[in-house]
């Protein structure tokens, strides 16, 4: 397919490349084989360019890099525990802008006569169809807010209870 | 609000017992180990590849703090060191597409060659070993790791296609054809290997 890639004496030209000189067989071998005298030469060649020694370096500390390994691990674990509670904040926001709107609409027209008490007359009308729609008493006032209160303690419950988990 | 601070709190606390719990004492050994015997071979790797000791220290932390975040099962030299030049192989091809944009966008697209004449004097030895990395680094990054792990790690087949994820068979014939293709770089340029 593409010629002869391999050569069985491939491994042990590489291995002697690494060591340093070749045995008087092996270089023989190696004159008369086009794959592992590339091989030689290729090897030859990474060896010299891997070679750092004219180029000291001292090395990351080993223990700063464990360290960190160990601060990002209870990072990571800190964000897995708050993703709930986050995702609960959310949930409570969007929970208390429906409860709003629920809230508005239900008793709208109490606060609407609270609000402004002129605009009674001009538009009598639009507030009988509103007011006739619910029962304005003491209880469409508590309703709403038991409800809300209720809503709160059941958010700290299951946020509790999926942190426990 | 008390109470909700209150399970922020435990939450938390919960949370740095559980990091804590997940660092074991034999875990820190596997670390340290793998790190007396790799971090050398792979700066070296990392320092030709990216051509420069500053990204080649933050590379080699990097490697590590992912060998951390997701090790082996095994304590085998022989699958920790591919593995590991894996995870930098990888890094390597990150880092040096995110340098090459960032000097770009600074300074234009001679900024490359520019920074590297801006080195340090050293040796002609050293200057020689530099300009072929600079050859080295025209090759694919797979083609890198391959021909390093063969020819410098002295990795077998078996082991370099346990690591990089490819058959065993193929691996001879990958490595012909990034020897091949070294070899008509070193041609192009008027060095042979």
């Amino acid at each position: 397919m593409v010629g002869r890639v391999t050569c069985e004496r491939e491994a042990e030209v590489l291995a002697t490349a690494r060591d340093g000189r070749l045995p008087a067989a092996l270089e023989a071998h190696v004159t008369g084989c086009g794959a592992c005298r590339a091989q030689l030469a290729v090897s030859r060649w990474m060896l010299e360019m891997a070679d750092t020694a004219g180029e000291p370096h001292a090395l990351p500390d080993m223990a700063a890099i464990w360290w960190k390994a160990l601060l990002v691990r209870r990072w990571q674990a800190e964000r897995r525990v708050a993703e709930p509670m986050e995702a609960m904040q959310r949930f409570e926001l969007v929970a208390s802008l429906v409860a709003l709107i629920v809230l508005l609409v239900w008793q709208g027209a109490t606060l609407w006569r609270a609000l402004f008490p002129a605009e009674r007359a001009v538009d009598a009308t639009t507030l009988t169809r509103w007011t006739s729609l619910v029962d304005v008493s003491t209880i469409t006032v508590l309703l709403p807010i038991a409800v809300a209160l209720l809503g709160v303690a059941a958010l700290v419950t299951v946020s509790r209870f999926m942190i426990a988990e | 609000m008390a109470v909700r601070s209150g399970v922020v709190h435990d939450g938390l606390a919960r949370a740095s017992d559980m990091a804590d719990r997940v660092s074991t004492p034999a875990e820190e050994v596997r670390f340290r180990a793998a790190y007396q015997a790799c971090a050398r071979p792979l700066w070296g790797f990392l320092y030709r590849t990216l051509g420069n000791a500053a990204d080649a220290d933050d590379a080699l932390q990097e490697v590590f703090l992912r060998f951390l975040q997701s090790p082996l099962d095994t304590d085998d030299a022989a699958q920790v060191r591919p593995y590991l030049f894996r995870i930098a192989s990888n890094l390597a091809v990150d880092q040096h597409r995110r340098r090459s944009r960032e000097v770009r966008r600074e300074a234009g697209a001679d900024a490359l060659d520019t920074l590297a004449s801006t080195q340090p004097p050293v040796s002609e030895s050293v200057q020689r070993r530099r300009d072929m990395a600079c050859s080295f680094r025209e090759l694919s990054p797979k083609e890198r790791v391959l021909l390093w792990l063969a020819h410098v790690e002295g990795a077998g087949h078996a082991e370099i296609a346990g690591s990089l994820g490819l058959r065993t068979g193929s691996v001879a014939v990958l490595l012909f054809r990034a020897r091949k293709k070294l070899g008509r770089l070193l041609k192009g340029k008027g060095l042979e290997a």
